[in-house]
């Protein structure tokens, strides 16, 4: 039995050194072209263009695996050697290129040429890894420096990649043959209100009502912004929450109105952008459930957006919610007690 | 009795009809109703601007004049919104980079040389819409420089001061700057901190804080990047630092957070940050370098398992392998042996 395990044992180590498992194919993503004078051309006008074709592979290459790369769309106007392309692999891999044959096991990738003499259309180079034994995954970037126009004559054209993962192409539209110049503002609109916390009416006035009844008081509301830019909320008070004599509502200090104890703070609730961008309360605010002070009479920046917003009509998702909570203690004075707040939206800058 | 002369005479459909035509011209379907937004007040710039944010360029004693519109789109919509316009001075904290506003003058402020026609107007109900002319004029003695404030146009529901409740009003403000130009205005950039990670665990997102600091007096949009770099001095990489163009205002900071995908660009091994930027003022790039070490914590821990199941694998084989040579080698070194391995 010991013996049939051992045997079993070589044959799998025997196996695996003379068919080592490569990973599992992937496939390419990322293709792109670019380069100068391709996006602006005109019509039945040539020009001298760099090319890059560049893709993302999804899995390692291996030694003498090809990577073939057709710069569909761009005619030859002067030979193109080893000398006017350059080469960028994957980090680990050589960027090093040599007229193929070459020298195999070199570290020193093998590249063929085709359709690269003047007046070809198309040209294609042929790559033939050689890096000791693989290329990780990675971005692979081929550039023709000189010797293509691209061409004249208007179309689309699909410059390709082929790769032992599987190939693609893109398109490489030429001489504005599908394109329409379309010139538009958008002006940069923005939109602000106060709404109750269901998002369901406008909403100007807050009642905590009597502060001196079990449990701590709250009103909530929220804040909406509407607009296609970065923006910030400013909030700004008439002093704290006062009687007419001066008497404050002392700030929370802790980050919590507590029962019985005479504090008061507001919390903030951020929504989401509609844009998917980050958004933040302002340095000296804090959001979730901490209660932060009011500061009375200091414009403070509350909210900072780094993206634009479209809120539905009722959206209790992509608005902010702000509640504020009070309570009285033993020695608070008996009485109203007001405060007024403007919240002011602004396009950031 | 009646039910056959409602629906079989032509009397029913009549008197319906009657009542269609007549309900049409009392209450018209109003499409303005079926398209309310249903909330605020909406400013839109008008004229040459398509921004809220207005810079103008101009030297001591020049004026300029912009506008920009104010919308009732609030709900309930037939609440009149009695509006005011006040124009604000502000200040951005050196310390967080979040703006301030000031009711007092301040040495950037712009507010005293911005005038406009009226500080209040009515939106009596929803879709109407009041136009804001704004004139900038500047004295002959102003010192060059960059100046700015903002326009704030505001509800005014009721004021709540002693009537036991929070009042809640809210506005919109537009953003003015005026760049004063002059022998002596200038913006000098400086890297206050850069922030990157030390050590990189996994593919993933890289965070980038950058405080930048202008102790000029005029304006600037910082211009800049961080390039990461490999052990060969290799660009793995660029961020554009300031993307949105932002503004840098005279003696104050302002924060930028960049972040890069890795996107299997990096192997294991340390790499170079470099944050490059622009000093309009010396006409150079100043730079700040950090470093951070890539350690791919998963590969390697499957690397080292696969590693060592290979070793188990060929130990197993190679004492397959061997074990008759050494049983042999062993019996032939021992005098003692007379058989089989068995007997060892």
């Amino acid at each position: 039995m010991r013996a049939l395990f051992n045997c079993f044992a070589i044959l799998t180590v025997f196996i695996l050194l003379v068919f080592p498992i490569k990973p599992a194919k992937a496939a390419i993503s990322s293709l792109t072209i670019t380069g100068s004078n391709i996006s602006s051309q005109t019509v039945g006008t040539s020009q001298t263009t760099t090319v890059s074709l560049s893709f993302l592979s999804g899995s390692p290459y291996f030694d003498e695996e090809e990577v073939i790369f057709d710069f569909a769309g761009f005619s030859v106007n002067s030979t193109i050697s080893l000398a006017n392309v350059s080469l960028i692999a994957p980090i680990g891999c050589t960027n090093s290129i040599e007229a193929w044959p070459g020298t195999p096991g070199n570290s020193t990738h093998e590249l063929r040429l085709s359709n690269n003499n003047i007046s070809d259309n198309d040209p294609v180079l042929i790559l033939s890894i050689d890096n000791g034994t693989s290329c990780g995954a990675g971005t692979w970037t081929a550039t023709i420096n000189s010797g293509l126009t691209s061409y004249a004559t208007p179309g689309n054209y699909s410059p390709a990649v082929y790769t032992p993962e599987g190939g693609g192409s893109t398109t490489l539209y030429v001489g504005g043959a599908n394109q329409v110049e379309v010139n538009a503002t958008v002006s940069q609109d923005l939109t602000f209100s106060i709404r109750n916390s269901a998002d369901t009416s406008g909403f100007s006035s807050c009642n905590l009502g009597n502060l001196s009844a079990a449990g701590v008081q709250t009103c909530s509301y929220r804040l909406k912004v509407s607009t296609l830019q970065d923006y910030r909320i400013i909030i700004d008070s008439d002093g704290g929450l006062r009687k007419s004599n001066g008497a404050n509502i002392d700030y929370v200090t802790d980050g919590t109105v507590s029962n019985n104890i005479e504090e008061y703070g507001l919390s903030i609730n951020l929504g989401t952008l509609t844009s998917g961008q980050p958004l933040n309360t302002g340095p000296s605010w804090s959001t979730g459930t901490d209660n932060n002070p009011l500061p009375a009479e200091v414009g403070s920046e509350i909210i900072n957006a780094d993206g634009g917003n479209s809120p539905s009509t009722t959206d209790t998702n992509h608005t902010h919610l702000i509640t504020h909570k009070a309570e009285a203690g033993a020695n608070t004075e008996v009485g109203s007690y007001s405060q007024n707040i403007v919240y002011t939206a602004l396009p950031d800058f | 009795m009646l039910s056959s002369l409602f629906c079989k005479g032509t009397f029913f459909w009549s008197v319906v009809f009657f009542w269609f035509i007549l309900a049409q011209a009392v209450y018209p379907v109003s499409a303005q109703a079926d398209n309310i937004d249903g909330y605020g007040i909406k400013v839109t710039p008008i004229g040459e601007s398509t921004e809220l944010v207005y810079e103008y360029n101009l030297g001591p004693g020049e004026s300029r004049t912009g506008s920009f519109k104010i919308t009732h789109e609030y709900n309930p919509e037939d609440t009149p919104l009695r509006m005011t316009i006040e124009i604000l001075d502000f200040t951005i904290d050196n310390e967080t980079g979040e703006v301030k506003l000031l009711e007092d003058q301040t040495t950037f402020g712009l507010s005293e040389y911005i005038s406009i026609e009226k500080n209040e107007f009515i939106l009596e109900r929803f879709g109407l819409s009041e136009v804001v002319d704004f004139e900038l004029s500047t004295p002959d003695d102003i010192d060059p420089g960059s100046y700015f404030s903002l326009i704030q146009v505001r509800t005014n529901f009721a004021d709540e001061t002693e009537s036991g409740n929070l009042g809640i009003n809210f506005a919109v403000a537009p953003v003015l700057f005026a760049n004063i130009a002059g022998p002596s205005a200038f913006s000098q950039v400086k890297i206050d901190s850069f922030t990157s990670p030390e050590i990189v665990w996994d593919e993933g997102s890289l965070d980038f804080e950058t405080k930048l600091a202008n102790e000029g007096n005029r304006l600037v949009v910082p211009e800049g990047k961080i390039v990461i770099l490999d052990r060969n001095e290799q660009t793995i990489e660029e961020i554009e630092l300031n993307p949105r163009n932002n503004r840098l205002l005279p003696e104050s900071a302002v924060f930028f957070d960049n972040n890069w995908e890795t996107d299997n660009k990096l192997s294991f091994g340390s790499y170079t940050v470099r944050l490059e930027v622009f000093d309009p003022q010396t006409n150079e790039f100043v730079n700040v370098e950090r470093s951070f070490w890539f350690i791919p914590v998963r590969q390697i821990a499957t690397i080292v398992i696969a590693s060592i199941v290979l070793l188990i694998v060929i130990g197993g084989g190679a004492t397959l392998l061997l074990e008759p040579q050494i049983r042999k080698l062993i019996g032939k070194r021992d005098p003692n042996v007379s058989g089989g391995f068995n007997e060892l």
